[in-house]
């Protein structure tokens, strides 16, 4: 899974980015709101950890943002918050993202979100194997009539 | 079994982690089962702990320098900030104590209670020097 990290503390960023290639994964890293809305729009990724507090572009923009890229639709965002912020998560679910993690990161915590986002990185090519299903039947029945 | 160090700090016999990986005597200032998630990140060697908890004392010492000269000026909505920061960093190393402090720092300063942050900011300062000390006693261990 190619993982794309947006979080200003520079702890949280070390133990998630070591845990995340721990279990194999890929991981970038960026250190507020705004590189991580560059690399959105110049980088595609299967799954999005957004810290709700981050500077620059917020959470929900970023949420918003990764929706719009070709392959936004797909990309699994998950929101990292801190207990006393919950009404940040519900903004930025209500923004595109799939889920929420609390601060401080743990393996069990991240490894089922990463779990989903695979499962949501494998339903990618169904659309469209379905339409091209879809498509080869509706031109039998053409012929066929 | 609880001893106690030339700094004061109390730290628990030498233990053995859930996975067998690693023996650690660890003070009881740092959460046990944060220090063994740290140490699993690279399967008990500890460099990924040592170099997270650089990382964590780089942030405490620019962040204690910041509180400091925020209280200086009166500055609520920056001690407000680094308290943010500084709550979930410590968090990150198991410092539960000390997140606790810079959690109750952070909403004196929201609220602007100015009479309980300076208070609140010797009482960051004063348990900071602890866990500095233990982090450095415990990368030492492990290393």
């Amino acid at each position: 899974v190619r993982i794309l990290l947006a979080d200003d503390d520079p702890v949280t960023r070390l133990v998630f980015e070591s845990l995340v290639t721990t279990f194999g994964h890929d991981c970038v890293v960026a250190e507020d709101g705004t590189r991580a809305a560059q690399l959105v729009s110049s980088t595609p990724f299967d799954a999005l950890f957004i810290d709700c507090m981050t500077a620059g572009v917020d959470a929900s923009q970023l949420c918003r943002r990764a929706r719009e890229e070709p392959a936004g639709t797909s990309v699994y965002v998950v929101l990292i918050t801190g207990p006393d912020h919950p009404e940040h998560v519900l903004e930025g679910m209500s923004a595109g993202a799939d889920d929420f993690l609390m601060k401080p990161v743990d393996t069990f915590a991240v490894q089922t979100r990463l779990v989903a986002a695979e499962r949501i990185i494998g339903l990618r090519g169904v659309p469209v194997k379905a339409h091209a299903e879809l498509d080869s039947a509706t031109s039998s029945c053409s012929i066929g009539s | 079994v609880v001893s106690m160090d030339r700094h004061g700090t109390r730290w628990e016999e030498p233990h053995s982690t859930g996975g067998g990986l690693v023996t650690i005597a660890m003070s009881e200032l740092l959460d046990r089962g944060q220090i063994e998630f740290l140490l699993i990140l690279d399967e008990g060697e500890g460099a990924a702990l040592a170099e997270i908890v650089d990382e964590f004392l780089a942030l405490g010492a620019k962040g204690r320098a910041d509180l400091l000269l925020a209280l200086g000026d009166g500055d609520l909505s920056t001690v407000c900030r680094v308290a943010c920061s500084l709550k979930m960093a410590s968090a990150n190393v198991g410092a539960g104590t000390l997140s606790v402090v810079c959690t109750e720092l952070q909403a004196a300063a929201r609220d602007a209670r100015a009479e309980d942050v300076a208070p609140l900011v010797r009482r960051f300062e004063s348990e900071y020097a602890q866990v500095r000390e233990a982090l450095r006693e415990l990368v030492a261990n492990t290393a």
